[in-house]
């Protein structure tokens, strides 16, 4: 259970939520605004911990984490891809994707070769030395997932990763992720879209703190 | 890691390069104060250190109650330094300057007027650590009729040829053989001289064998400054224990007689210069002017600092999703403080360097404002470095802690996602800091009044003495002495002369003290009393207001010879009241064998006059005529202020013909007494340079943190535009703030101003007083500053287009 609380009044975002997710998932999270989609998400992904119940992450109680300690697994654990992509303006591309192999101190040599590998792999390699402004919206979420992936998390958190993109690089936004995760990357994502949430295994509707369905998928 | 930092902290001051400008320039303009600051302190309290053996040297001064009245001066008398080093095993070593005035010096045809000279021991050496570049400094003072002369006048009188053996003449009278050559003394010295006469030479003078005498008319004449030598490891506190019983062996016998109580005063020499409070010193300086300046250097760095802290949390908003993505990809909240700590610190030491090499540009000027030699070398001050270094390091770091902590302690989960909308910083704490800089600022605005009007009044205040348009000149010559009454008819005879009168003192500068002994119920008894010795003219010349009596006239035998004129305070002192008249007083008493003494009755009473610096109150004073031409040491020449410069000519040309051999030498003595001011002059400029330097770096910061605030408001004010808003709406809704702030900071500030300056004020015995005009000034100046500042960047958020201001996001 998540409550945060203000002045007067005490709110529930998430209650009597009861999920787990394996290794290897493409979980899709939908509802309406306010449902606890995104409480939701920070909960999985270390950012926030939960007010109460119990949270386990690849077998190990992790609710009661200290910050210091929720850095630490997620920093090798978890990649996040943001709605509004959160790239550092004063970086460049580059320096946007080698950023979490500095905090995971990997050598230079190393840092150079993991890079420039995903730069080619996300077809963002002409654009490593411009800052995040310059890129077309597209561009900067590949950057962002680029970012999320240079570490080879085992979960990636998407939230609403196409919401401000066009249709056409939406589209590539979430082959990318269906790639990732073919290739064995658990991915939990937040969405609108209908037809975003068609490409994972299973759907979960949330509604007012509560899981309502939990829609189980055969990929064909 | 850390090059990541660099170049996220330099993209972000590039970025943002106007708030970084405001910051740096901020940071710049305190430390270069801070350094310009440092550097005269340290000069001040540097004074005479130089001396190798400073720690063992102390002066001795005197300290005497008589008659209920107390003096401290630093002068002592000719034989308390030999008895002393005879009478103390802790005395290793005595010497003594006997000060001789202005002379004449005489080198081949060229005559000059020369201060700063002095007889002394041949002890010079063994105790100072002056240099001497030429002559050998164990012979250079032992043989009557030796000079030696610093290196400037030597370049000046003998230019490149060698000076050692060359004779002198001084005063058309003494010949000296120049014996050395001493390097100028340093200037952070609490006394200079230029030339050194040998003290054997006055032995060698004294017919009568005076000089070496132990009589009381020797020990009790305090006019020269006897410096003593301490064995090592010799403690001053001993000699201080002993004192009593060297007095009883030297002084008592007369001391009871007058029934004096003497103390005496010794001073370590390297506490001369900020810590003596005695009379008839050198000029000195003053601790309390210490502590205003280390106050400013410290109000000036903190409104840099708040500057930096209040535009780095302000902008917290933008940096917000880039603390909050280093979050999620890892960085510990530590490292984020470091980022932020690293940022600040590299604006303070970027700040730092601009500072110092603005400071070697600016040290020039600035050492002519405070008349020193200040240097700023890695080589000469490495001490004021490592002092900046670490002032500029504490600064990065205090003014860096706050965004640092504030920065990392945001939850990255909402930042990133946008829902929340990240608040500029803590408004409360933010508007503490305005109005710290604005206090700040008030004080220093309130500080430079106050100490304006002081000046003012100081250089205004009625003398009780005319002061226009009268010329002086010291007559050195003795012939010209002689000869005065002539050389005054001559004068006369031009229309565009007033007056011409002699003195022995110069008024306002220079003045003796005798003890007189005065009527009291029948009885006669002792008093230190100031005199002059004039001649006729001078109560007129003067204009000074008889209150009872008459003054001097020639027609009246008995008036050169018995007559006095004392003044009200004296009056008043010997409680004579109105019946002043016809008292007897006596001028000097019988001391030994030195007889030197004028009985008489009092003919008239002047109301008080500042014969004396205002910095002292006014005290009793004696007058008296002599026809003695000895006495007739001061020249005054009253003239219409009509035709000056042929006036000038004519008394030019006049002394020509009745002194050839000294050259015409004078002054106005309005100009010479407002040059008593020049301590005053000089805090007055440094309050006023200083106060609007920290005006400015807080006007820096408020602008910027208006900027801010108005781009933060776009999109509300666009709103507000469009539902009818007037600019002079938004413009009001945006300065009041500031003004609200404004005015609380000055309602703080008075009562700390009025404090610190009723302390400095406390000084002057006569003083302005700290009235409420002063402080409502302050408000005004500080809001019309604020408004200033305000209101460019309120008029253009004012004036921008609303539908530009609401589309953007």
């Amino acid at each position: 259970m998540k409550t945060f609380r203000t002045d007067e009044v005490e709110t529930n975002a998430l209650n009597n939520v009861n999920l787990e997710i394996n290794e290897g998932e493409f979980v899709a999270i939908m509802g309406p605004s306010g449902c606890g989609k995104s409480t939701l998400l920070n909960i999985l992904g270390l950012l926030d911990n939960p007010t109460s119940g119990e949270l386990f992450f690849n077998d190990a109680q992790v609710d009661g984490y200290s910050e210091r300690q929720r850095t630490n697994l997620r920093k090798e654990n978890i990649g996040f891809v943001f709605q509004s992509f959160n790239l550092i303006e004063e970086l460049t591309i580059y320096e946007n994707i080698e950023l979490p192999l500095l905090y995971m101190k990997v050598s230079s040599s190393e840092r150079k070769k993991r890079v420039n590998e995903v730069l080619d792999r996300m077809k963002i390699a002409h654009r490593t030395k411009h800052f995040p402004q310059q890129l077309s919206g597209g561009q900067q979420q590949r950057a962002a997932i680029a970012r999320a992936v240079i570490t080879n998390p085992k979960l990636i958190l998407a939230d609403e990763p196409t919401g401000n993109l066009d249709s056409a690089n939406g589209e590539e936004v979430m082959n990318l992720l269906t790639q990732l995760n073919e290739a064995g990357t658990t991915i939990v994502m937040v969405t609108h879209s209908p037809s975003d949430a068609d490409r994972s295994h299973r759907i979960i509707q949330l509604f007012d703190g509560h899981i309502v369905t939990e829609n189980m998928r055969q990929k064909l | 890691m850390l090059k990541n930092f660099f170049i996220t902290i330099i993209r972000n001051i590039s970025r943002n390069k106007f708030y970084s400008a405001l910051n740096m320039a901020g940071l710049s303009i305190g430390l270069i104060c801070t350094i310009l600051i440092t550097l005269f302190i340290r000069d001040e309290f540097s004074y005479d250190k130089y001396n190798i053996k400073h720690e063992r040297i102390y002066r001795i001064g005197s300290d005497f109650v008589l008659n209920g009245k107390q003096d401290r001066i630093a002068p002592s008398s000719l034989p308390m330094g030999p008895t002393f080093k005879d009478y103390f095993p802790e005395v290793e070593e005595y010497i003594r300057f006997i000060p001789s005035g202005k002379q004449q010096i005489k080198y081949n045809d060229k005559d000059f007027y020369e201060e700063g000279i002095a007889y002394t021991d041949s002890s010079l050496f063994d105790i100072f650590s002056y240099e001497l570049i030429k002559g050998d400094p164990k012979k250079v003072l032992t043989e009557p009729n030796s000079v030696i002369i610093n290196q400037t006048l030597t370049k000046k009188y003998f230019g490149t040829e060698d000076p050692i053996g060359k004779v002198i003449l001084v005063d058309d009278t003494h010949k000296f053989t120049v014996k050395g050559i001493i390097k100028d003394i340093p200037s952070n010295s609490h006394f200079k001289f230029n030339i050194l006469f040998s003290i054997s030479t006055l032995v060698e003078r004294d017919k009568e064998k005076h000089f070496n005498s132990l009589g009381p008319e020797a020990f009790w004449n305090f006019s020269i400054y006897t410096f003593i030598l301490l064995k090592d490891n010799a403690n001053i506190a001993n000699v201080e224990k002993k004192f009593p019983l060297y007095y009883e062996k030297y002084m008592k016998e007369f001391g009871n007689q007058i029934g004096v109580d003497f103390k005496i005063v010794l001073q370590k020499i390297a506490d001369i210069h900020l810590k003596s409070d005695l009379n008839w010193d050198a000029p000195t300086g003053n601790i309390k002017y210490i502590y205003i300046l280390f106050a400013i250097a410290l109000f000036i760095l903190t409104i840099a600092g708040i500057n930096y802290m209040n535009m780095a949390t302000a902008r917290s908003s933008k940096r917000a999703k880039e603390v909050g993505m280093h979050k999620v990809v890892g960085a510990q909240k530590e490292s984020i403080i470091r980022l932020f700590l690293l940022e600040s610190l590299t604006l303070t030491f970027s700040a730092l360097i601009i500072a110092i090499i603005s400071v070697e540009l600016i040290l020039p000027l600035f050492n002519l404002v405070v008349n020193k030699d200040l240097v700023l070398s890695i080589y000469e001050t490495p001490d004021v470095f490592l002092f900046i270094i670490a002032i500029t390091f504490i600064l990065g770091i205090v003014s860096g802690s706050y965004p640092a902590f504030y920065l990392s302690a945001f939850q990255p989960a909402p930042i990133l996602k946008g829902t929340r909308k990240i608040r500029t910083g803590n408004k409360l704490l933010r508007q503490i800091l305005v109005i710290c800089q604005f206090s700040v600022s008030a004080i220093m605005i309130s500080g430079t009044i106050i100490v304006i009007s002081q000046l003012f009044f100081l250089k205004n205040k009625d003398m009780g003495f005319n002061k226009e348009n009268i010329i002086i000149a010291p007559v050195l010559d003795s012939s010209m002495q002689v000869n005065m009454n002539e050389f005054k008819a001559e004068l006369k005879k031009n229309l565009n002369i007033e007056a011409v009168a002699t003195s022995t003192f110069l008024i306002g500068f220079s003045n003796s003290k005798t003890l007189h002994l005065y009527e009291d119920q029948n009885k006669m008894k002792e008093y230190a009393l100031n005199f002059n010795v004039i001649d006729f003219d001078y109560i007129n010349l003067m204009k000074l207001k008889l209150m009872q009596g008459r003054a001097f006239s020639r027609e009246i035998k008995t008036d050169s010879t018995t007559a006095f004129i004392v003044n009200q305070s004296a009056s008043q002192k010997f409680n004579w009241g109105v019946n002043a008249i016809g008292k007897k007083l006596q001028f000097g008493v019988s001391i030994g064998e030195h007889k030197d003494i004028r009985k008489g009755t009092v003919i008239g009473v002047i109301s008080d006059f500042h014969y004396q610096t205002l910095s002292i109150a006014i005290e009793p004073l004696s007058l008296f005529v002599s026809e003695s031409p000895r006495h007739r040491r001061m020249i005054h020449i009253k003239i219409k202020q009509y035709k000056q410069s042929e006036t000038l000519a004519y008394i030019q040309k006049t002394w020509n013909t009745f002194s050839p051999n000294h050259s015409f030498n004078y002054f106005f003595l309005d100009d010479k007494i407002n040059t008593r001011f020049k301590t005053e002059e000089r805090l007055t400029l440094m309050f006023i340079v200083f106060s609007i330097i920290s005006i400015l770096i807080a006007s820096m910061g408020l602008f910027g943190l208006s900027s801010f605030m108005a781009e933060q408001r776009t999109k509300e004010l666009g709103v507000r535009k469009i539902l009818g808003a007037s600019t002079g709406n938004i413009v009001y809704l945006l300065t009041r703030e500031f003004f609200k702030l404004i005015i609380i900071a000055n309602i703080i500030a008075i009562p700390i101003a009025y404090w610190a300056l009723n302390i400095w004020l406390q000084d002057f015995p006569y003083r302005i007083y700290i009235h409420a005009w002063i402080f409502i000034l302050t408000l005004i100046i500080s809001l019309i500053i604020g408004l200033f500042t305000v209101s460019w960047q309120s008029y253009k958020a004012a004036e921008a287009d609303p539908a530009k201001a609401i589309k953007y996001e």
